[in-house]
């Protein structure tokens, strides 16, 4: 009886690790690829398509990110180049965050403003704002999707910008883009 | 008690084989291609659409050819793990690698252009080749049949299109509405206001060009 007993719990605990093993613990479950760690490296092309005057702006999209109230950082590193500005057509995207992923991992990612559209670091009328953008594009790098629903015309996460440009609006997070990030990678 | 070792024991051979099986499943899973974007709302206006397109058409899809990688061979690229030695050979290495999936259509009437073919490919991105995929929420989606509305343009900015052989949507999936049999084109993934036009009245909005 007691060699039974040894045997049925033995059974029950090795089932029980078994499913830890193939179920990661978590209290949510975000569709689709996240980043397996905590923090991501972003840095300027090397053969500088990223103007000089950009980079501030850049970095101030970076670390209003880093200000949300999540875990989550993101990090200028020398030796990282994915920022870039490329022809997408002027019929085409203002930027565009592309990446690559292994089953729910990513593995790459980058930003890339369109260089046949006209920018701004100021927010002047009729150009496209650097640091609202790049606001915008680093929430796709944490994952976080467009909205167009007509409630959610203020967030930064919204997927459309005027065509008169001078939107700055998308440079400050609302509480929606901030609940957004602290969700998939958890509060500090 | 001895039997209860073992059992201890081979139970834990058992989990290292089964761990050990989930890491290598978790290696070789395939690498995919995701994009997201961000668009100025000038593409929701169809005069703004017309005046960047080569062409625009009412048409039907006819065929859809397999996906290809923006490769010369079509399959998967090799990084070479090579530094780039110029600005130029640093652009080409820089070239996003996408998948892409090319589209015949047949062309009914020509609203723009009456020199485009009667045949056209339309190039799209996104696609799966073997295991690989790319997912691009943004660009236009055919299916097999579907009657189309289509701005149209050659300037691409992933694929080589030097000798004008392909189109791609202008405005990407702003570019394409599909057409009902009641004449209304639609374009359902959009703002409610933008999703739905009389045929007649998008032909009009555009002009004669």
């Amino acid at each position: 009886m007691n060699r039974n007993i040894r045997f049925g719990i033995s059974a029950l605990l090795m089932t029980l690790l078994v499913v830890s093993l193939v179920q990661p613990a978590s209290a949510y479950d975000a569709p689709g690829p996240k980043w397996s760690g905590t923090s991501v490296e972003y840095g300027w092309d090397w053969w500088q398509s990223i103007p000089s005057d950009w980079k501030t702006p850049i970095r101030n999209a970076a670390t209003t990110w880093n200000a949300a109230g999540s875990t989550f950082r993101f990090n200028e590193d020398y030796w990282t180049a994915n920022v870039y500005k490329k022809s997408y057509g002027s019929a085409g995207p203002v930027a565009r965050t592309e990446g690559t992923a292994s089953g729910n991992n990513i593995l790459t990612i980058s930003l890339n403003f369109n260089s046949d559209k006209s920018w701004t670091t100021t927010g002047a009328s009729g150009k496209h704002d650097v640091q609202n953008v790049a606001t915008h594009e680093f929430g796709h790098w944490l994952v976080l999707g467009d909205l167009t629903g007509s409630g959610d015309t203020e967030k930064t996460m919204y997927g459309h910008t005027p065509p008169s440009g001078g939107e700055t609006k998308k440079r400050t997070l609302e509480q929606d883009d901030k609940d957004g990030i602290i969700y998939i990678y958890g509060a500090e | 008690m001895k039997k209860f070792y073992i059992s201890i024991m081979l139970a834990a051979i058992v989990i290292a084989g089964i761990t050990a099986s989930i890491n290598i499943k978790n290696e070789e899973q395939p690498e995919n291609i995701f994009a997201s974007n961000l668009w100025s709302d000038e593409v929701l206006n169809n005069s703004f659409l017309a005046d960047h397109s080569d062409s625009v058409v009412t048409g039907h899809v006819i065929k859809i050819l397999p996906s290809r990688w923006n490769t010369a061979d079509g399959l998967k690229p090799i990084s070479t793990g090579k530094m780039a030695s110029s600005k130029e050979e640093s652009e080409a290495i820089q070239k996003e690698n996408v998948i892409y999936t090319d589209v015949l259509i047949k062309v009914d009437k020509k609203i723009k252009n009456n020199l485009i073919p009667s045949v056209i490919i339309v190039r799209t991105l996104g696609g799966q080749v073997g295991e690989e995929k790319m997912i691009e929420q943004d660009d236009a989606k055919f299916e097999l049949g579907e009657n189309v509305f289509l701005f149209l343009t050659k300037e691409d900015p992933f694929t080589d299109n030097s000798v004008g052989t392909h189109y791609r949507v202008t405005g990407w999936k702003f570019g394409k509405f599909s057409v009902t049999k009641d004449n209304q084109a639609i374009r359902l993934d959009l703002p409610k206001e933008h999703q739905k036009i009389a045929l007649e009245e998008l032909s009009n909005s555009i002009g004669a060009q």
